[in-house]
């Protein structure tokens, strides 16, 4: 069953400014309040909410995610998540754990799980793609931006055959590394 | 992974395979498991990257922005700029930038214009469980800019339902795009004086159905009276200062 909360996922992806100012409105009190009290600023906060949302997004856009729970608890249990694994990263492991009071909504535990995996995941492709070299990454943000590829070999000065191959050899090359990476193994698991 | 797999994986993404070598292709995905592994890999980095380098996510991720500014204030800000520490050459350059963004500034004031702050948000009237044609078409005329056309749409919508404000509220944006003012301003004023959600947002946009009619003092007047909790409010606060 599809949770009416929905509508803020469609929300975000229409980009529909009414809606991401009610997700303001209404749900980022509790979040400030929680990096507040574990080690953080109201500045932190900030980002952590443009992240988590943008994440949201990227996983209802790539992957169509349906809510199945309410977005108030599932919004702010990413939100937990996500800021203790940056407290970890830092470092300052004193997070206050409490229990989400009032949060037993059905399937939200799956819900963020499945979150969490697609940002792990998002990460390590982010990562790779790092790691190729400018040529690749400047050729491949054009192709599948520009769906086609004789324009992109036009606006790069390069011949169409010449551009597929470039592009298949910066796929395949992508494609190698993340096939090969212990965190891709580990996620194909779940 | 072989170069030709890859530009397979591709052909067939873009769908330019003959017919004869997509049903080949399909026949070793479903029996070939490497095959399928390696494939949905390729997709999935695809499909990401494609999502990531795409205009609508850059567009969001402004909103989101502008939308955090505007809730966490200045508070952010002031914490940001104790950290700063500016030497001597810096600060040179932040005296001219000021005098750059002063002189910009100075142009605007004399530049105030309608397009600045028309109406450029993306529609949503389909829900995803109730289909309707007209409800669509509207929203992709809209959208789309084509106003004349989705004038034409709303007013069928509006022939059903008199009084869905959103409706109308959208029928006079596209009203005053297309330079029908008359008719917008008395749609808005309408609007403005229900108790319709519309009712604030109207309020502002008939002050800049004034603004594109160039009259300057019946735009101030409207803009004055912008509520402080209006969502419009700041911008109608900035208005008003460029208009003095």
């Amino acid at each position: 069953m599809i949770h009416k909360d929905q509508k803020y996922i469609n929300g975000l992806l229409n980009n529909d400014s009414r809606i991401i100012d009610e997700i303001y409105k209404k749900f980022t009190k509790k979040i400030i309040a929680f990096v507040c009290k574990n080690n953080g600023n109201e500045s932190d906060a900030k980002d952590l909410i443009q992240d988590v949302i943008l994440l949201i997004y990227d996983q209802a856009k790539t992957k169509g995610l349906q809510l199945s729970c309410p977005f108030d608890a599932y919004f702010f249990l990413i939100c937990k998540r996500k800021w203790f694994t940056i407290l970890k990263k830092k470092s300052r492991n004193r997070v206050t754990e409490e229990p989400l009071t009032g949060f037993i909504a059905e399937n939200l535990e799956e819900a963020a799980d499945q979150t969490m995996l697609f940002e792990e995941k998002t990460a390590l492709f982010q990562e790779v793609f790092e790691k190729l070299g400018d040529a690749c990454k400047e050729l491949l943000k054009l192709t599948l931006t520009i769906k086609s590829m004789d324009e992109v070999a036009k606006k790069l000065g390069v011949s169409y055959g010449y551009a597929r191959k470039k592009k298949s050899l910066c796929m395949g090359q992508l494609t190698k590394w993340v096939q090969e990476s212990n965190v891709f193994n580990h996620l194909k698991k779940h | 992974m072989k170069k030709d797999t890859i530009l397979l994986f591709d052909d067939y993404l873009q769908d330019s395979l003959s017919p004869e070598d997509k049903q080949a292709f399909e026949k070793k995905l479903a029996e070939n498991n490497l095959f399928r592994e390696q494939f949905n890999t390729y997709k999935e980095i695809s499909g990401y990257l494609e999502h990531k380098f795409s205009p609508e996510r850059t567009t969001l991720e402004k909103t989101l922005k502008q939308t955090g500014n505007k809730y966490f204030g200045d508070s952010t800000q002031k914490e940001k700029s104790k950290i700063f520490k500016l030497s001597p050459w810096q600060y040179s350059i932040a005296a001219s930038v000021m005098l750059l963004i002063g002189f910009y500034f100075l142009n605007l004031n004399s530049k105030l214009s309608y397009a600045d702050y028309a109406f450029s948000e993306k529609i949503n009237l389909v829900e995803r469980n109730t289909p309707n044609e007209l409800l669509k078409n509207a929203e992709k005329a809209f959208n789309s800019k084509n106003y004349e056309q989705a004038i034409v749409y709303f007013d069928s919508i509006l022939k059903r339902n008199t009084d869905n404000s959103e409706i109308q509220f959208y029928k006079s944006i596209a009203l005053i795009e297309t330079n029908h003012f008359s008719e917008a301003d008395s749609l808005l004023s309408k609007l403005s004086l229900s108790t319709s959600v519309f009712k604030d947002k109207a309020l502002f946009y008939k002050a800049l159905s004034k603004l594109k009619q160039k009259d300057k003092q019946a735009s101030k007047t409207l803009l004055k009276q912008v509520s402080k909790n209006a969502e419009e409010y700041e911008k109608a606060q900035e208005i008003l200062k460029k208009l003095k």
